[in-house]
């Protein structure tokens, strides 16, 4: 028999019993557009809270600290010590120190960070207006947009604006023995820096310096490349300092989400297997009803390969409806409600996000074991068929 | 016995069958010689339970005999598996049963089709001569009804349209009649008689109808599982090359 009139045979069949051939689809439908949904759901959770922070740069970087120690410090000769470990391309350090940002007639309550342009980059500091400072020997000073909007600078004057800030410089960052001092500075704006946080400012690290800082709160130590941080973050600890990374959270993350999958995809798995008994329910009354029409099929002469492809072809239609009905059904779901958020969050002003996603090769994948399964659901049945004595089944009642 | 010449198209050859009842071993068959010669129409007489409907099934390959054999043409039936038996159905036999089979889910002239289709016809083809063959029968108005749609005498009819289309050696109908008031049984069996004498197929029949013996050209009279005796009522010689090699073309002369 041709392999076409043997999908004919199985199309036939199925169209002879549209009720029940709908219903089974749409259990498989059903099943498949939940997997579909709460896959992209899970990747598209994970690919927002990766994305904030997946620039390569970072994931090269180290962040030092002293933590909760007394006897360490973080000052030149730290730094240099961190540099000249194997595999670091660069050491920068940083202070940071509360504020008082006065412009013109507001003042408001901040932080003041001292970091020089190559920390900046390091950082991957992302501004909005104006530049950051390349002289790191100027009074130029960067500020978020919280500072700006609290200041109340519209942007047209905020690039050039002259800034007074009063820093209060800890003990801890000054030599040994001096008490902690608060020192006015004049700052020239150069550019806001795309953050709403709390209100900060950067200034170049010798604003700091010049007022007799030694002693650095923190440090960026960048590897030559991300396969170096662990050894490095080993070394680092070694001296008694606290270390973090990037890569460390986004491993993290990751794994949160590799958990957080297969708990979905096992929800998934059960409103299949719930199809699949479904199917399997349905084929084997298709087959009960056509037994006698199996036995005259083969008293005419019909193969036991054939009479095993009609059925088999059968339930791989039922799952072939269903799935890519699914995988609409799931895909629609999604873009639905990534449309609703898009919409929802241009209206309101904020920034709109990407809810659900899931790559195509993962749908095509989905698609594949969705099709597998049912064939698997088929094999029993369509065996059975294949099987049966004409003459017995001829005289079925 | 025989008085046709040549080699028979079936040969039966000392065929036993017992079925297994509970504890008790029934034989069915006892010990069946026969040989069918082309162009005969044989009618197998005999009471329900008399085991003609066990040896049409054994002659088709579809029930494995005890001890014994079928010869078709000089091969062996039952050396031959059963997919290669199913092989012989489809292109040696035409087979009509009692109560007529469907496809329930195909309509009138896609199921007469259906025998070309598992030979592998394409599908235009098959239904270009499904359709014909309903011509034949005048049946073509209801190429496009469900079969189920039809009264008893036509669907037998249809099913004699399925049983033919693939220009079989022989029709074996096991009770054609069996379900059918007298018209449509006469009709039916007129067209029987029609494929016998014009196309010279081999038809072997069963049924109970003593008043059906004016159609056969030999009959055979079972009684519990033997045969009783054979009647020849008209000598057969067929001399195969005189007609036509294809069926259909028995009423019009020509060959689809």
């Amino acid at each position: 028999m041709r392999p076409s009139y043997l999908l004919y045979l199985s199309y036939r069949n199925l169209f002879s019993h549209k009720m029940r051939t709908i219903l089974t689809a749409s259990g498989v439908a059903i099943s498949v557009a939940f997997v579909v949904f709460l896959i992209s759901f899970a990747l598209g959770l994970q690919r927002i809270s990766t994305d904030q922070i997946s620039n390569i740069n970072a994931l090269q970087v180290l962040d030092v600290s002293i933590g909760k120690s007394k006897i360490l410090s973080l000052n030149d000769e730290t730094i240099d010590k961190f540099t000249k470990l194997g595999n670091v391309s660069e050491a920068q350090p940083q202070v940071s120190a509360a504020a008082r940002i006065k412009a013109g007639d507001s003042s408001i309550d901040g932080v003041i960070y001292g970091k020089n342009n190559s920390y900046l980059k390091l950082d991957d500091t992302r501004i909005s207006l104006g530049e950051q400072y390349e002289d790191n020997s100027s009074d130029g000073a960067l500020i978020n947009i919280a500072a700006q909007k609290q200041l109340g600078v519209s942007d047209v004057d905020i690039i050039g604006k002259d800034i007074s800030v009063d820093v209060v410089i800890r003990s801890e960052s000054l030599e040994k023995g001096s008490g902690t001092k608060t020192v006015k500075e004049d700052l020239k704006i150069v550019g806001v820096i795309n953050d709403t946080s709390a209100p900060f400012v950067y200034v170049p690290l010798h604003i700091f310096i010049d007022n007799g800082v030694v002693n650095y709160t923190n440090a960026k130590v960048k590897m030559e490349s991300k396969d170096y941080v662990n050894q490095a973050k080993l070394q680092i600890e070694s001296m008694g300092f606290n270390t973090t990374s990037i890569k460390e959270t986004i491993d993290q993350i990751n794994q949160f989400f590799a958990i957080f999958q297969v708990v979905l995809v096992s929800f998934g798995g059960i409103a299949i297997i719930v199809a699949c008994l479904g199917m399997f329910n349905t084929l084997t009354i298709s087959l009960i009803e056509k037994t006698r029409e199996v036995g005259f099929m083969k008293a005419l002469g019909t193969m036991r390969s054939n009479i095993y492809w009609i059925f088999t072809l059968e339930s791989m239609l039922i799952g072939l409806f269903g799935s890519v009905a699914g995988v609409a059904i799931g895909l629609g779901a999604g873009g639905i409600l990534n449309y609703s958020i898009f919409a929802l969050a241009s209206g309101s002003g904020n920034q709109a996000v990407e809810l659900f996603y899931i790559p195509a090769v993962l749908v095509v994948f989905i698609l594949f074991i969705s099709l597998m399964i049912s064939l698997l659901t088929g094999l029993y049945p369509a065996r059975r068929a294949a099987k049966i004595s004409a003459l017995d089944a001829m005289r079925y009642e | 016995m025989g008085i046709s010449s040549g080699p028979p198209i079936i040969g039966i050859q000392n065929i036993n069958k017992a079925f297994q009842v509970g504890k008790n071993q029934v034989d069915v068959l006892k010990g069946v010689d026969l040989n069918i010669m082309p162009g005969e129409f044989v009618i197998l007489f005999g009471q329900s339970g008399c085991g003609k409907s066990t040896l049409l099934n054994t002659i088709i390959g579809l029930e494995r005999p005890n001890s014994g054999d079928i010869i078709i043409r000089g091969r062996k039936l039952y050396d031959l598996g059963e997919d290669a038996r199913a092989k012989v159905r489809q292109d040696r036999f035409g087979i009509v049963h009692q109560q007529a089979n469907w496809i329930k889910s195909l309509n009138v002239v896609e199921n007469v089709a259906y025998p070309l289709m598992i030979s592998g016809y394409s599908r235009r083809a098959a239904i270009k001569r499904a359709e014909r063959t309903l011509e034949l029968l005048k049946l073509a108005e209801f190429s496009r009804y469900t079969p189920t749609e039809l009264s008893g005498g036509q669907q037998q009819k249809v099913s004699i349209c399925r049983a033919i289309i693939n220009n079989p050696w022989i029709i074996v109908a096991d009770e054609p009649t069996g379900n059918l008031d007298t018209v449509s049984a006469d009709e039916v069996m007129g067209i029987f008689k029609t494929i016998n004498e014009q196309a010279r197929r081999t038809i072997l029949m069963v049924s109970h109808n003593p008043e059906y013996e004016k159609y056969a050209t030999k009959v055979i009279y079972m009684k519990d599982g033997i045969i009783e005796k054979i009647v020849n009522r008209k000598d057969v010689k067929v001399d195969e090359d005189q007609y036509p090699s294809d069926l259909l073309a028995m009423a019009r002369g020509e060959v689809l």
